[in-house]
């Protein structure tokens, strides 16, 4: 069955609604979707500049005093990514009608129509200048603050050197220098561009009719808008003929290796659900082989372990280790997917890893931010978001499926970061 | 133990329901001493279930047959590691064998185990109350998990916020063991041994120190049969005596600021405010906790009066934090975050600081903080994970969640306007920065 009940507006804007008994609080989640393009800076620092303030609340303080009075309820906007597309997201939370003297939903409805359109303005009528600055700048440190978290930096740093020449090498809130040489009115021009032209989408979770979760979402003003853009696919590359390494310097105590491979699979391949159980086997889950054997056999490390990017078609892999250590972790991580390539998965480990990940798949109906996670990701690539559907498929994944996932994650590029 | 007049007597059960949040917390204490608290959640697919021992980085000490050790920096944390470590195996094996993740973390006062599941909830849960009991230690494994940790204290070293905090600990307390690294050293951990690990383990994994909270949609019977199974049948040595006083320090803070250089491009600053630990009884102590974080959060909060000034100031950012501790021997509150001129920042705190202390808490600040805290209270119960861990650290306190719905209505405002006088005491005030190589 489909977590959601889904609604075209009409505009480029659709309403998905999962309604709920299970929480204290009523979830809202309205994204926009864009290209992740040199404009992504400017798109990123939209939501915060618009929390901000608005008409009737001018400053952070009475946006901050309403929401307090509203039993903490709180709303907050961000940028993310999945694949190549940018997604400008606005969060709005609240304790449901039975808990709170006063009902919540409209009034948090309108914080949010006035966040997007009535924000405080200049007497010109423009998004205040000194609020674009001020958190243009803090954008800006937000980027540079990669650096200070070695694992975060190494990831950054391994994506900028393999995905160079591709949408995908842009951080979502974009390249730090990019957001420095932002202009008031490049701000400007992507709020109303986003306002007007992106496609977006209203996730609610909670205990929310469907009568109530539509004039939610017509009174945010999204579903009479023409000329929608379309935002383009996500590309694909395969991996180079001849592996990358990079190696920086930095006066770290501890080496962060960071791998990059790619793979053809990706979310909507018929071998995607053993992508899925490949990675959980890999470095996935602490059943993995990432674990078990460069952690606790070898003692290389503490943290180890691998994501896929499964709307790009990328498998990562990160450890923090002794830089002394690199050449034997690399060679051990590296045995590991080949052995998953070679089938070599004792009955026990494909248990474990499938119980675990299995029983991790169900348990996302219990959180409202996983749920919303992933619907969106689904609802980009037109895919139903349908839990029971995906744990079907991952059942019904062999250790040949595995086997012939592991083949088609090729590295690509090594980065190394040491003293 | 906390107060235990108000915890049931042995084998039966209490239920706690809170009519507005639609929930209830059953209650039992079993013969060994365990408590179990079980909350049903039939609309919820997954199960939550975790295990604490009040045994934290901050017991150094060891009394056994009337002698004293010093127990090695680090050795709660390590034994946390080692206590995965079953005669079959890992036991995260043994969990994901049902479909359960398994983890753990130490603490400055409590040790806790725990796992999610979304099938398999008894047995796992059976496991959970094997393994916390049983110590396989061998050399071989000690030694090894030597290299992991090892590797752990080297990426806290690298981590500027781990060692901001840690900064401000040291620069705060004297001599109070809360100012030692929970994971310790290389060099504390070399000294460990699999016979140290098991008179800890003897001592400090026992019953009566311990609770059990678990959230799940199976009938509540199904958990207080678990424990019966698997924790009443066995024999446990005497209950823990007394354990050695923590020294008890001034509220003056050990030196004004503490200072370290990391490869980082973002300073960043914290102030900290050394309190005076807690009163005794649990209530007592929850009340002051109480009104002492919705005091900070009246100050550092979102909404909080100086944080809003330096925002719009920019001498702070969204990375901008704060928060109130409170354990039985110590008790702190910290703000801070990046900057990028830490002595304007500092300056400015002083500034503000004393324009707070001049001021007073408004009762209009008081009430919307105070509205928050109530939303808080109500979120907490969407997550099986928060609802357990709050479930535990009631316990671990001598607390119950209706005491803090109770306590958190009948706080006044004088008495939160106490509270932010004294934690602003300017000699229990410190400074801990992280500034670039």
């Amino acid at each position: 069955m489909e977590l959601f009940s889904t609604r075209d507006l009409g505009g480029g804007f659709r309403l998905h609604l999962r309604r709920t008994r299970a929480f204290k609080t009523v979830t809202a989640r309205l994204v926009f979707h864009a290209d992740l393009d040199e404009d992504a800076a400017a798109r990123a620092l939209v939501p915060r500049v618009l929390a901000r303030g608005t008409r009737r609340l001018p400053s952070l303080r009475d946006v901050q005093i309403e929401l307090d009075r509203l039993y903490g309820a709180s709303l907050h906007g961000d940028a993310s990514r999945i694949g190549e597309r940018q997604l400008v997201h606005f969060q709005a939370e609240w304790v449901k009608d039975a808990l709170a003297k006063e009902p919540l939903r409209a009034r948090m409805g309108q914080l949010l129509a006035e966040y997007l359109h009535d924000p405080a303005t200049d007497p010109k009528g423009g998004l205040r200048a000194g609020v674009v600055e001020q958190e243009r700048k803090n954008q800006a440190d937000e980027a540079a603050a990669i650096f200070d978290d070695k694992a975060r930096y190494a990831r950054h740093r391994l994506l900028e050197v393999m995905c160079r020449g591709e949408p995908y090498a842009r951080p979502s809130i974009g390249h730090e220098k990019e957001i420095r040489a932002l202009e008031v009115g490049d701000v400007r021009a992507a709020h109303a561009a986003l306002l007007a032209h992106a496609p977006a989408d209203l996730f609610v979770v909670g205990d929310v009719t469907a009568a109530q979760a539509l004039a939610f979402a017509k009174g945010l003003g999204l579903a009479r808008r023409r000329r929608i853009a379309k935002p383009r696919p996500t590309r694909f590359r395969a991996a180079p003929p001849r592996v990358r390494t990079v190696v920086e310097r930095q006066k770290v105590g501890q080496a962060k290796l960071a791998m990059g491979f790619r793979t053809s699979v990706r979310l909507g391949s018929p071998l995607y659900p053993a992508l899925v159980l490949f990675n959980a086997l890999f470095g996935g889950t602490p059943v993995g082989k990432l674990f078990k054997k460069v952690r606790e056999q070898a003692s290389l490390c503490y943290a180890v372990h691998s994501v896929t990017e499964r709307s790009k078609g990328l498998v990562l892999v990160n450890a923090g280790i002794d830089a002394k250590n690199y050449v034997r972790a690399r060679k051990l991580i590296l045995e590991q997917l080949d052995d998953l390539g070679r089938g070599r998965i004792t009955a026990e480990e494909a248990k474990l890893a499938s119980g675990v990940l299995l029983s991790a798949v169900r348990g996302m109906r219990d959180s409202p931010a996983a749920i919303i996670d992933f619907g969106l990701e689904r609802a980009i690539l037109g895919l139903p978001a349908d839990l029971d559907a995906l744990l079907g498929e991952l059942r019904g994944v062999t250790a040949d499926d595995v086997a012939r996932a592991a083949r088609t994650v090729k590295l690509d590029t090594v980065y190394l970061l040491r003293d | 133990m906390g107060n235990a007049t108000r915890l049931p007597s042995a084998g039966r059960t209490t239920v706690l329901r809170d009519r507005e949040l639609d929930e209830e917390v059953h209650c039992r204490v079993f013969p060994s001493g365990l408590t179990a608290y079980v909350v049903r959640k039939p609309e919820f697919t997954r199960s939550y279930a975790t295990i604490a021992t009040r045994y934290g980085s901050v017991d150094t000490q060891l009394r056994t047959n009337g002698r004293t050790r010093r127990l090695p920096d680090g050795i709660a944390h390590f034994l946390e590691h080692k206590v995965f470590e079953t005669p079959e195996g890992d036991a995260f094996d043994l969990f994901a064998s049902r479909g359960a993740s398994a983890n753990a973390f130490t603490s400055f006062t409590s040790t806790r185990y725990l796992f999610g599941t979304s099938e398999n909830y008894e047995d796992n849960l059976r496991t959970l109350l094997d393994f916390v009991f049983d110590l396989h230690v061998t050399d071989a494994n000690v030694e090894k998990e030597k290299g992991i940790i090892g590797q752990e204290i080297a990426m806290y070293a690298d981590d500027p916020d781990w060692r901001i905090y840690f900064g401000a600990l040291e620069a705060m307390y004297v001599r109070h063991p809360v100012r030692i690294d929970i994971a310790g050293t290389k060099e504390t951990i070399a000294t460990i041994t699999p016979e140290l690990l098991r008179d800890v383990h003897r001592a400090y994994y026992h019953p009566r120190i311990m609770a059990l909270a678990a959230v799940s949609p199976a009938p509540v019977e199904a958990t207080f049969d678990a424990v019966e199974e698997r924790v009443e049948g066995r024999a446990f040595g005497p209950p823990p005596g007394p354990r050695s006083a923590l020294p008890r320090e001034s509220r003056r803070a050990r030196r004004r600021q503490a200072e370290v250089r990391l490869a980082i491009n973002r300073p960043r600053l914290l102030v900290a405010f050394k309190d005076a630990p807690p009163p005794k009884d649990p209530r007592a102590q929850l009340r002051l906790e109480l009104a002492s974080s919705i005091a900070f959060d009246c100050l550092f909060g979102n909404s909080g009066s100086i944080f809003l000034k330096l925002y719009e100031a920019g001498l702070v950012d969204d990375s901008f934090s704060g928060s109130y501790t409170a354990e039985a021997s110590f008790a702190f509150a910290m703000a801070g975050g990046e900057t990028d001129d830490a002595t304007k920042l500092r300056a400015t705190l002083e500034r503000e600081l004393a324009a707070a202390l001049g001021r007073g808490i408004t009762k209009e600040e008081f009430e919307r903080t105070r509205n928050k805290a109530v939303g808080g209270f109500a979120r907490a119960f969407n997550s099986p994970e928060r609802i357990a861990q709050m479930l535990a650290s009631h316990h671990l306190r001598g607390t119950t969640v209706r005491d803090y719905r109770e306590i958190l209505f009948a706080l006044k405002l004088p008495e939160v306007n106490r509270r932010m006088a004294a934690m602003l005491a300017p000699a229990a005030r410190c400074y801990s920065l992280v500034l670039p190589k």
